[in-house]
């Protein structure tokens, strides 16, 4: 009994005898199943009183507001993934500048944007800087707003990883005579990308859910839309369960995506 | 080759590791640099690859002035292999890959060319069965014989090695010094940073003894290792030829 526990719900350490075959490649699935069903009993326990008296034909009249409002959020994400991570890029390069001004200008923007909260970001570039440069359509401006706030999370990350590129792989690119380009494309490029992959996904994931803050210039994406279906229906967990499920049909095929990623990325040092 | 020190200078911050240095080799085709830890051998080195450069004073190769501007050091480089302590391999490249990628991207071949010629080369040095395995997968010696095919690829008439050896244990220290002695038979200049006075001795028409900041020695290698000239010298010698 005791043999079979530690089969099943324990890694060895390293010193310990490994496990047999169907114990080690069926434990995982199994304890990941065994999570899946605690959390689903103590959400239902939780919710109780809700779920007594449910009703999910009300929220069903406004699927359509729950599609809209998700696919505006997918919209979003997907161009400020690729905006910020453009604009990251640039600032972190211009971070590690050894050019004194844009040096300065880097780390001044970053450390105003990350000490600044979105909400007020977003308002005073949406009702100040993006009315004065004439950039009137909320969507693209509220996009474009998310991804310079993000760019300052996202530029650290970068730097973290261009940084963790050793000294002698960049030796030994300019001794086998590249140019700095080609060193960058082809040594410390794929070598930071590895490195910076983990915390880039968990920045995207947050990114995704700021988002929704995006309602408070009145673009109406997921979150407020879901909002509005709680407030007329009354049905406050039935609008609200759909959003999560949303969610995370958006951030868990990136986390995905990135796992499968590194794994090809994947070298030993 | 001709080498051509003059006043030679090199600092890191405060910290002054090439002081003025001069001398004169005259026509050699495989130069030691031998001396104590912090003399200053690996600094030199990098000097004549042109990876560094130097506050004050001139270095001329084969009558050439080399160059003190990095956009000018890049063509420079192109035609000088240099092959590291530490293998400097691109962990994330196979073998093969690790030669290929600079015969591309620095000597202009096509990826099909620099594919032929890079597995032309594993096979002469007999890594063939290595070919795809990156660099965290092999051995010391074969990382080091993988480098020194990457070094060589380009057809360089100059190889540099900074302590090639000093990372290896004694059998693929054997297996790497072979493959230096012969890309030399082949008519390849070197230079050489190494501990191995036994190969140096063997291998090197030309020694400089450097220590302290200062080059203490410059002569034949046969002068240099049956009557050395200094009393640092001798003592060195006698230092690491005692065991």
């Amino acid at each position: 009994m005791k043999r079979l526990l530690r089969e099943w719900f324990w890694i060895p350490a390293p010193h310990e005898p490994e496990r047999g075959r169907v114990a080690r490649q069926w434990s995982g699935p199994l304890n990941l199943v065994l999570a899946a069903a605690l959390t689903g009993i103590f959400l239902v326990w939780a919710l109780q009183t809700s779920i007594a008296n449910w009703d999910w034909a009300a929220v069903w009249e406004y699927r359509a507001l729950f599609v809209s409002g998700w696919l505006m959020t997918l919209a979003i994400s997907a161009s400020t993934l690729a905006v910020s991570t453009f604009l990251g890029t640039g600032l972190a390069i211009l971070r590690r500048s050894r050019f004194l001004p844009a040096l300065g200008l880097a780390k001044l923007y970053v450390e105003v944007v990350r000490g600044t909260p979105l909400l007020v970001i977003l308002l005073v570039g949406f009702y100040g800087v993006a009315n004065a440069v004439g950039l009137h359509d909320r969507y693209i401006a509220g996009s474009l707003i998310l991804s310079f706030f993000s760019a300052a999370y996202i530029s650290e990350i970068i730097r973290g990883g261009l940084e963790s590129v050793g000294a002698t792989q960049l030796e030994s690119a300019r001794a086998a005579g590249f140019t700095r380009w080609q060193t960058f494309r082809y040594v410390t490029l794929p070598l930071a990308t590895r490195n910076i992959l983990p915390a880039l996904t968990g920045q995207f994931a947050l990114l995704i859910k700021d988002s929704s803050l995006l309602s408070v210039i009145s673009v109406s994406e997921f979150t407020m839309n879901a909002q509005q279906v709680a407030s007329r229906t009354f049905g406050t967990l039935e609008s609200y369960l759909p959003l999560a499920a949303g969610y995370l049909l958006i951030t868990l095929p990136i986390s995905a995506a990135a796992r499968t990623l590194e794994r090809a990325l994947q070298y030993e040092s | 080759m001709t080498l051509e020190f003059n006043r030679l200078t090199k600092r890191f911050g405060e910290h002054v590791v090439l002081d003025a240095i001069s001398a004169q080799i005259p026509s050699c085709s495989a130069l030691a640099l031998l001396g104590p830890s912090g003399g200053g051998k690996s600094t030199l080195l990098r000097i004549i690859a042109g990876l560094l450069i130097s506050e004050k004073g001139s270095l001329c190769l084969n009558g050439i002035l080399v160059p003190n501007r990095e956009g000018e050091l890049l063509h420079y480089r192109r035609a000088i292999g240099t092959v590291f302590q530490a293998f400097n391999l691109f962990p994330h490249l196979t073998a093969l890959e690790n030669i290929a990628l600079p015969l591309r991207l620095a000597h202009g071949m096509s990826k099909v060319e620099a594919q032929a010629a890079a597995f032309a080369l594993l096979e002469r040095f007999r890594l063939t069965e290595h070919a795809h395995k990156k660099p965290g997968a092999l051995s010391g010696g074969q990382k080091q014989r993988v480098a020194i095919a990457r070094a060589a690829s380009a057809k360089p008439k100059l190889l540099l090695f900074d302590e090639p050896t000093s990372a290896l244990d004694p059998e693929m220290t054997a297996e790497v010094l072979d493959l230096i002695g012969e890309l030399r038979a082949e008519g390849r200049d070197i230079i050489i940073v190494t501990h191995e006075v036994g190969f140096a001795r063997s291998v090197a028409d030309r020694v400089i003894f450097l220590a302290d900041r200062k080059i203490m020695e410059s002569s034949t290698a046969e002068r240099f290792f049956s009557a050395p000239q200094t009393a640092e010298a001798a003592a060195f010698l006698e230092r690491i030829l005692k065991y």
